[in-house]
């Protein structure tokens, strides 16, 4: 007859233990430490001042065939709206397309001889506009701003062509316009969810990973293992420290975005800080799946690029999912970041509640069990 | 003599790091397939243009003229009218709800306002991403100006004055778009793409090569063998150089295939741009391998200093006259910039040396310049 089996109960001795070991092997790296504090405020400024797609400064190229007090007054009025800067004035269109072939300009105006003339006698003048397509985005708005400003440059010539005959008025539709949420209109706003989700990635999944990857790699992985720590201890001791950390980076992110930038905090924090620990199970549980899948630590970096350059790009996070084709839009369904990065913004800048955003926590909770599940079986097949 | 001993033993290096590289199947089908995954999302899945902004109208008028208002609105295709709530309370509500992105109200009195002179709509926008904010209002004040255009000429034709309806529209605008007609998203994206691919895993696979013989403490071995450091540095740079290689073609054969991306310049000049741009980027990569010996801390440093600014800095999807003075300054040291340039204009230009030449000369002096300070780093190390 066999003995019955010892009796090992969880001992959160143990994981305290194993959690204390793991944070002494972070905070021991000298250089680890202090970059995992910065790195977050370094790209939370670099998002928040250069990711920007306010159209201004657009160099223009022209060329001023007329040399008519209307010609001068079109071109003033393309550099008074702040939008354009003449930054070269050739002698003729060839000018402007050299200038679009070295790059030094992004758009072109050429006004023809008799525009001035035109527009005295009443009729329709001309105008032509080059524009650098290569930066699609770019150049479809610099389009549209430019003709928005010749248009109502004529529609002000005409007015003053009425004026000479009998008194007829000219109807102008104006806008008034009101931004909400974001009054100033700028993009750090929306930047720091993005950022956040970015920093907890790398904090939570990929040090977790790379962390027992390396563990691996030395061989004290399987030291561990025979000792009489149990699985669920073990994995425990070793999520909870990047837990902890991940939490305290997003509130670095959080208060610096907050004092430095002005970012309005418009909801509760605590659901903030509740809802972000519910997608950590998500973030942790792909760093321990990694890990499972990593023989070296090179395999577990490449592997958590290849699972995380997709999630960001189609969480929403820096590209607008409604945007996307229909079938990608569903696809980004079983992202969980999706639901985080919705409840942040929601959180941050709506000031919204759980009465609002409480299908995205469903979403959240569902999928993020769904992955800490898998992982954890996965992690505890390892160690056996 | 020497130059015979030099190559064997580069050779050796060469081949132990390739053998690395081969034996790793995973890493090395993650450094193939990661950059083709970008691409399709990139080209398929991520769109920056703005269409169809799902807008709500509450239309308090009613009359023929905001009518042909909202109307109008939609047939441009930039805008699709998804609701007309009833109310300003309801309107509200669909913004905040984010069912809308933007909310335009027509005045009680617009077609009076407009025979007496001007009349005025009031326009809502979702300011949360403000990038997009930013170009739906300008996509919708444009839009305003030709509506206004419309009825000023409607308005001169009904008052008779056939001299005034001659001068509509008051400046026809003749407009040339270059290198890009069809403003095809993917023209611009592609090359962004490369470059983005390129620098963020040259970068990491070579910032861990050197670190992980620190980890493993094979580089004492490395340091006893009569090897030299310039050996070993090229040696290790070599295979890598020749994946990213491995990486551009398949990018940009799926690039033709799929996406029918032009190439309208000299593929020569871009195998040999590429080439000064892999040089500088995995030098870099190896720079910080050195530097710390640390696999992990040369990683996470490697994300920020090569994938962020290859992606936020270069140009590629935000223009970098709108960054702030310092930013700007900043992107002068980023090799994406120039590379992309290099690349847009080899892709859409069709432009050669002749322009390009600063572009290569800068790309050309990085890679001297962080090699360099590789080996220099490295001599220290070793003592």
């Amino acid at each position: 007859m066999t003995p019955p089996a010892p009796r090992n109960p969880f001992s959160w001795r143990r994981v305290r233990a194993i959690a204390r070991k793991e944070l002494w092997q972070f905070l021991r790296d000298p250089r680890l430490l202090p970059l995992v504090f910065f790195a977050p405020v370094f790209e939370l400024t670099l998002f928040g001042y250069a990711a920007t797609m306010d159209v201004k400064n657009v160099r223009i190229a022209v060329v001023d065939h007329d040399r008519t007090e209307a010609s001068r007054s079109l071109v003033g009025a393309l550099t008074a709206s702040g939008i354009f800067r003449v930054a070269d004035r050739p002698a003729s269109g060839s000018g402007i397309e050299r200038g679009l072939l070295i790059g030094s300009v992004a758009a072109g105006v050429e006004i023809p001889a008799g525009y001035g003339g035109d527009l005295q006698r009443g009729s329709s003048a001309s105008v032509a506009i080059w524009v650098d397509g290569a930066n699609a985005n770019y150049a479809s708005i610099v389009q549209a701003y430019m003709e928005q400003i010749v248009a109502r440059e004529g529609l002000k010539r005409v007015t003053l062509a009425v004026r000479r005959g009998p008194p007829l008025r000219l109807p102008t539709i104006g806008a008034e316009v009101r931004v909400w949420y974001n009054p100033s209109l700028e993009s750090v706003q929306f930047m720091v969810p993005g950022v956040l989700c970015l920093v907890l990635l790398l904090d939570t999944m990929i040090l977790t990973a790379m962390a027992i990857v390396k563990e691996r790699e030395r061989g004290t992985f399987a030291q561990l293992v025979v000792t009489p720590i149990r699985p669920t201890e073990l994995m425990i001791g070793k999520l909870l420290p990047f837990a902890v950390i991940g939490m305290i980076v997003m509130t670095l992110v959080l208060a610096v975005a907050d004092f430095w930038f002005g970012v309005r905090f418009a909801g509760s924090a605590l659901l903030l800080y509740v809802l972000t620990g519910l997608f950590l199970f998500t973030t942790l549980g792909l760093g321990l799946w990694v890990s499972t899948v990593s023989r070296t630590q090179q395999q577990a970096m490449m592997t958590a690029f290849l699972v995380m350059f997709p999630t960001m790009m189609l969480a929403g996070v820096f590209y607008p999912i409604d945007n996307m084709p229909e079938p990608v839009q569903w696809l980004t369904y079983a992202i969980p970041m999706r639901y985080y990065i919705t409840i942040v913004r929601g959180i941050l800048l709506k000031g919204a509640g759980l009465s609002t955003l409480w299908p995205e926590a469903l979403g959240l909770a569902v999928f993020g069990a769904a992955i800490f599940t898998l992982s954890v079986a996965r992690f505890r097949g390892t160690t056996e | 003599m020497k130059l015979h001993r030099f190559w064997r033993r580069f050779r050796a290096v060469v081949r132990k790091e390739a053998l690395h590289i081969v034996r790793d199947p995973r890493s090395l089908g993650t450094a193939l397939v990661l950059p083709l995954l970008q691409l399709l999302l990139f080209g398929y899945a991520i769109r920056f243009d703005i269409r169809e902004v799902k807008t709500a109208v509450v239309d308090r008028d009613r009359s023929e003229e905001s009518r042909g208002f909202v109307d109008g609105l939609t047939s441009s295709g930039l805008f699709s009218v998804v609701d007309r709530p009833s109310s300003g309370a309801d309107l509200d509500a669909l913004l905040a709800r984010g069912k809308v992105r933007m909310g335009i109200v027509v005045p009680h009195d617009f077609e009076r306002d407009l025979e007496r002179g001007g009349a005025k709509v009031q326009v809502l926008v979702d300011g949360t991403d403000a990038n997009f904010a930013t170009a739906a209002l300008g996509y919708f004040m444009a839009y305003v100006q030709r509506a206004s255009t419309a009825i000023a000429r409607a308005a001169a034709r009904r008052s008779g004055r056939t001299e005034i309806l001659r001068a509509f529209p008051p400046i026809r605008t003749q407009l040339r778009i270059w290198f890009n007609e069809d403003l095809r998203s993917e023209n611009f994206v592609v090359p962004g793409v490369i470059a983005m691919v390129l620098m963020t895993l040259a970068a990491q696979l070579t910032s861990i090569a050197v670190a992980r013989e620190y980890e493993h403490n094979t580089m004492e071995q490395l340091v006893v063998s009569p090897i030299h450091r310039l050996e070993l540095l090229l040696g290790k740079l070599v295979p890598y150089v020749g994946l990213g290689f491995a990486q551009v073609a398949l990018v940009v054969l799926a690039a033709r295939l799929l996406f029918h991306v032009p190439i309208r310049g000299s593929l020569v000049l871009m195998t040999f741009a590429t080439a000064l741009f892999l040089a500088g980027a995995m030098a870099l990569g190896l720079f910080f391998s050195v530097a710390t010996r640390s696999q992990q801390v040369a990683q996470q440093i490697s994300i920020i200093a090569t994938m962020l600014p290859a992606v936020i800095l270069s140009g590629f999807v935000f223009p970098i006259e709108s960054m702030p003075k310092v930013l700007q300054a900043v992107t002068l040291i980023v090799p994406a910039r120039y590379y992309l340039v290099v690349l847009r204009g080899i892709f859409l230009k069709g432009v050669g040396i002749s322009v390009l030449w600063p572009q290569l000369l800068w790309l050309a002096l990085f890679a001297l310049g962080i090699s360099a300070l590789c080996a220099r780093t490295f001599r220290k190390s070793l003592e």
